[in-house]
């Protein structure tokens, strides 16, 4: 079970509790994987660099999906919410620093997110992916809409600078990462104040929710903001990393992904390391594949066009699998290694 | 006289949406799954028929094509079974969110693997011409396109052979057992494997049925898929998810609504009318949330 | 002594089926008040119309003088109505978890529950809770999958983190052992005794209702048929036939 804790651990304090590291043994991991992302810009050739950001702005997305899902408020309009934060993004980068394009799109993707949030007051469970698929695709078709008269529909986003300095790829991979270390935080402790555990409880028993005084409209608003906030600021990253956005880098699809690959297989209710490993699995799976594919293209030439196939199918496999044989993903894994060592040397 | 065209060729259209709801329906009924695979299905049929009609076993192109779609039907049955089988029952019981994302798994699978066996270039079936020729079919005054004849028909055979199974045989009475209460059913000797075999089997059938008609309309691509999704689960939806025949005149009515409002809109708001598919389903979830024909639920405390 | 709760002619019906017809009932100040009655004669669905779940096609809730019959759940919670259900309601988290979800129902603004003084907070007054009703052992277990016993407990202290005027307790010893259920009714009466809470008690042991209750109402079919001290319905003709039948 997600929360249960080994013999041997007593907490003293609730402070304790709260803490986020239990053990010294935890500063040591937190403190390696930190240097880890320190020194990786100076080690790993541009190309990964650009993986590693994917990454960085995939899993604060789905850190705000995993909250919501956690709510059983199924969205599968994820994408479209970061076209709505990359999109304004790039309108207004031009005029307004990077401070506060960010928030600015995160309240647009917010507002919008509850806005199509609204119908799971009347609605339940899986309706709600109905409604959010609607979702997707009307906001899809209104960013399509409004940038018809632009060639391509490419939007382009004003390069990322700190008082007129132009940031290099570096020092942008630095500020995503402090950026995602400030979200990382603010999510996890959502989900250990009563406001989260009140977001779970909604989730799996609204009637008994609400004998607690849960407000189911501003309950679900709030998740729905929240979640909405974090995909804008993520698609303002990405529009800041990239350069130049089109209703085309959101689609549908990717929606799922961020779901199924994203909250499930890295593990639904763990907010941060689910989510950080859910989309090092997107994102992974998508490098494997076009490398497999240039690899093998020579001999298998009808290979070249599928690459987008041999994805989905991984990510198709890769979910079955998840659900047969590890239900609370991946970051369950990762508890079981924390907990081996924990309890190390006496750890059978 | 235009509008009645409209109405014509959305009621046409309306058949083979109502055929995709179906297949969506069944396997919601029997086995409470969400089938979020149901568009790839489609994708998966028309692509089969695509390579089988493609053998040209047969002269003649009608007869030809129609044998494509039994021998891919024929496929999807042991597809079924693997779906049933190796994805589907390991989740028994579980989440209803594991029992859809698993769906979804299959749709990446399908997909993935139409992509990667016939590419992303148009298709088109062998004799397209001959068998839906281009010039549309006179009726009067009404003008419809040639392929809402093979719609119309092969609605016609599934739904009707389909009603047949489920109204007047024992198989259907099994599976109504299976969907009211699939313990109870099994403690009387139906074996609820078999069932939930067999519904996904009708539920490919009729998923490569629909694929034939979509391809045939808009070209074999993966856009297919997406059309299949965007109109089953609105079509569904208005059946009230759980009624078969909701779920055709469901079909029917969100014909209707793209045809007639839908074309109208389109001249106003150039492209509207891809999304009012999505439109109708967000009405109809906001004031009807449980569809025309679903049954309402008073939940319990 | 003043009644805190009024409920006044009171229908609900499902469809065809009746499931309140005309119900009049009146809780004391500080008295705990056992509703009685065989199964299906519309005990449950009575405190459901009291918290807001149903709506009564006709009839009225009044609570301390108010008029709550439109009020939504949540907000009748906040007045102060507490409830624990005939089947617990347990989400997957510890059983501090589940406890310190009651903390939100008196907090008014959103700052105050993404605090982390609110959070402390909400964890001090769940560790009170907890040895209230003496679960410190099962403490940071998963409360999912804990015994009956255990789990009603768990949603009493959840009621009571954010101190309810009044308690509706739906069967709270069904399903317990004998030790349990002297457990429960002791809490019952210590809420009752000490900290003055008017108590409604839905509850199938008569010996349960006869120790503890003040005074009891006998429902059958939707309908009231008795009303008194625990030993005049208990000898009641009219309660004895509904319960064993003619
Ligand atoms: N949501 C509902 N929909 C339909 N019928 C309902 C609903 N809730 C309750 N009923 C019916 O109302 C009647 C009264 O039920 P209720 O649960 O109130 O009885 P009860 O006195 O609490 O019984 P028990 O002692 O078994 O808990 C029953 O016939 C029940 O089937
Ligand atoms: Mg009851």
């Amino acid at each position: 079970m997600a929360t249960s804790r080994p013999c041997g651990v007593v907490k003293e304090s609730y402070r304790a509790d709260m803490s986020f590291f239990e053990k010294p043994f935890h500063y040591w991991a937190m403190g390696l994987f930190v240097l880890v992302l320190v020194i990786l810009p100076f080690t790993a050739p541009e190309y990964y660099l650009n993986a590693i950001l994917l990454i960085v702005i995939f899993s604060i997305t789905i850190m705000g999906l995993n909250l919501l899902t956690q709510a059983h408020l199924f969205s599968v309009m994820h994408a479209a919410l970061m076209g709505i934060g990359a999109f304004t993004t790039a309108f207004i980068s031009h005029q307004v620093p990077f401070f506060i394009t960010m928030p600015v799109a995160g309240l647009m993707a917010a507002a919008v997110s509850v806005f199509f949030g609204l119908p799971s007051l009347r609605i339940k469970v899986f309706y709600l992916l109905f409604s959010t698929t609607a979702a997707q695709f009307i906001i899809e078709w209104v960013l399509n809409y409004i940038t018809r008269d632009i060639p391509g529909s490419a939007v382009y986003t004003a390069p990322l600078a700190v008082m007129g300095y132009q940031l290099g790829t570096i020092e942008q991979y630095y500020l995503y990462l402090i950026i995602t270390a400030i979200m990382a935080y603010i999510i996890a402790h959502i989900g250990r104040t009563p406001l989260g555990k009140a977001l779970v409880m909604m989730g799996e028993k609204d009637y008994a929710a609400q004998i607690q005084g849960v407000n189911l409209l501003k309950f679900k608003a709030i998740a729905f903001a929240i979640s909405g906030f974090y995909a804008g600021v993520a698609g303002s990253m990405w529009s800041y990393m990239l350069g130049l956005v089109t209703p085309e880098h959101f689609p549908f699809l990717m929606s799922w992904e961020l779901l199924g690959v994203g909250v499930i297989v890295g593990g639904l209710g763990s907010y941060v390391w689910g989510s950080v490993l859910g989309s090092v699995m997107i994102i992974v799976v998508t490098q494997v594949t076009t490398e497999l594919v240039t690899v093998l293209t020579p001999y298998m030439p009808w290979l070249g066009a599928s690459a987008f196939g041999l994805r989905a199918i991984f990510y198709g496999i890769i979910i079955a699998a998840i659900l047969i044989l590890e239900p609370e993903g991946l970051a369950n894994l990762l508890r079981k290694v924390k907990r081996y060592f924990d309890l190390w040397p006496f750890s059978y | 006289m235009v509008l009645l065209e409209m109405v014509v060729m959305g009621l046409a259209a309306g058949t083979i949406y109502g055929v995709m709801a179906l297949s969506f329906v069944l396997i919601y009924r029997v086995g409470k799954i969400v089938n979020i695979a149901v568009g790839d299905m489609v994708l998966l049929g028309a692509y089969l028929i695509f390579a089988f009609s493609g053998l040209g076993l047969v002269q003649n192109p009608v007869v030809n094509l129609i044998l494509g779609l039994i021998l891919a039907s024929i496929f999807g049955l042991f597809i079924a079974v693997g779906t049933e089988r190796f994805l589907m029952r390991p989740l028994y019981g579980q989440s209803i969110l594991s029992l859809i994302m698993m769906t979804v798994a299959l749709g990446m699978i399908l997909r993935g693997a139409t992509i990667v066996k016939w590419g992303t270039v148009l298709r088109v079936f062998p004799g397209q011409h001959e068998v839906f020729p281009p010039i549309p079919l006179s009726i009067g005054p009404i003008e419809i396109p040639y392929v809402y004849m093979w719609s119309i028909a092969g609605a016609i055979l599934i739904f009707g052979s389909f009603l047949y199974l489920f109204r007047k045989t024992l198989f259907g009475f099994a599976m109504r057992a299976v969907s009211l209460d699939p313990e109870a059913a099994a403690t009387h000797g139906i074996s609820i494997k078999k069932i939930y075999i067999y519904t996904w089997m009708i539920a490919y059938v009729a998923a490569f049925l629909a694929g034939l008609v979509l391809g045939a309309i808009n070209g074999i691509t993966v856009i297919v898929s997406y059309l299949g999704l965007a109109r089953a689960l609105p079509a569904a939806l208005i059946g009230g998810l759980d009624s078969p025949g909701g779920a055709m005149l469901g079909g029917l009515l969100l014909g209707l609504i793209e045809h007639t409002v839908g074309t109208i809109l389109n001249a106003y708001i150039p492209g509207i009318r891809d999304i009012i598919p999505y439109i109708v389903l967000l009405i109809v979830l906001l004031v009807k949330p449980y569809g025309l024909f679903g049954t309402v639920r008073i939940e319990r405390v | 002594m003043k009644n805190v709760l009024e409920v006044r002619d009171v229908h609900l019906s499902f469809g065809g089926l009746v499931a309140l017809n005309g119900v009049n009932l009146q809780l004391k100040e500080g008295e705990i008040l056992a509703l009685v009655g065989p199964n299906g004669s519309g005990k449950t669905s009575l405190l459901n119309c009291i918290c807001g779940f149903y709506k009564p096609q006709k009839g009225s809730i009044i609570y301390r003088g108010e008029d709550i019959t439109r009020t939504p759940p949540h907000v009748r919670a906040e007045k102060g109505i507490g409830r624990v259900f005939q089947t617990p309601y347990i989400f997957h988290g510890t059983v501090v978890d589940n406890i310190m979800v009651g903390y939100i129902t008196q907090q008014k603004g959103l700052a105050k529950l993404v605090t982390m003084k609110s959070a402390i907070e909400a964890r001090k007054k769940a560790e009170e809770l907890i040895e209230f009703v003496e679960l410190e052992i099962y403490r940071n277990s998963p409360a999912h999958g804990l015994p009956m016993g255990i789990r009603k407990r768990i949603e009493l202290a959840r009621v009571l983190m954010w101190n309810p005027d009044i308690l509706l307790l739906d069967e709270p010893t069904s399903g317990l052992s004998i030790d349990e259920k002297r457990d429960m009714a002791r809490y019952i009466l210590e809420l009752n005794e000490v900290h003055g809470k008017s108590i409604l008690l839905v509850e199938h042991d008569l010996s349960l209702v006869h120790d503890i209750a003040h005074r009891a109402v006998v429902m059958d079919a939707g309908v009231e048929i008795a009303e008194g001290t625990p030993e005049e319905v208990v000898n009641n003709p009219e309660v004895i036939k509904a319960y064993l039948g003619e």
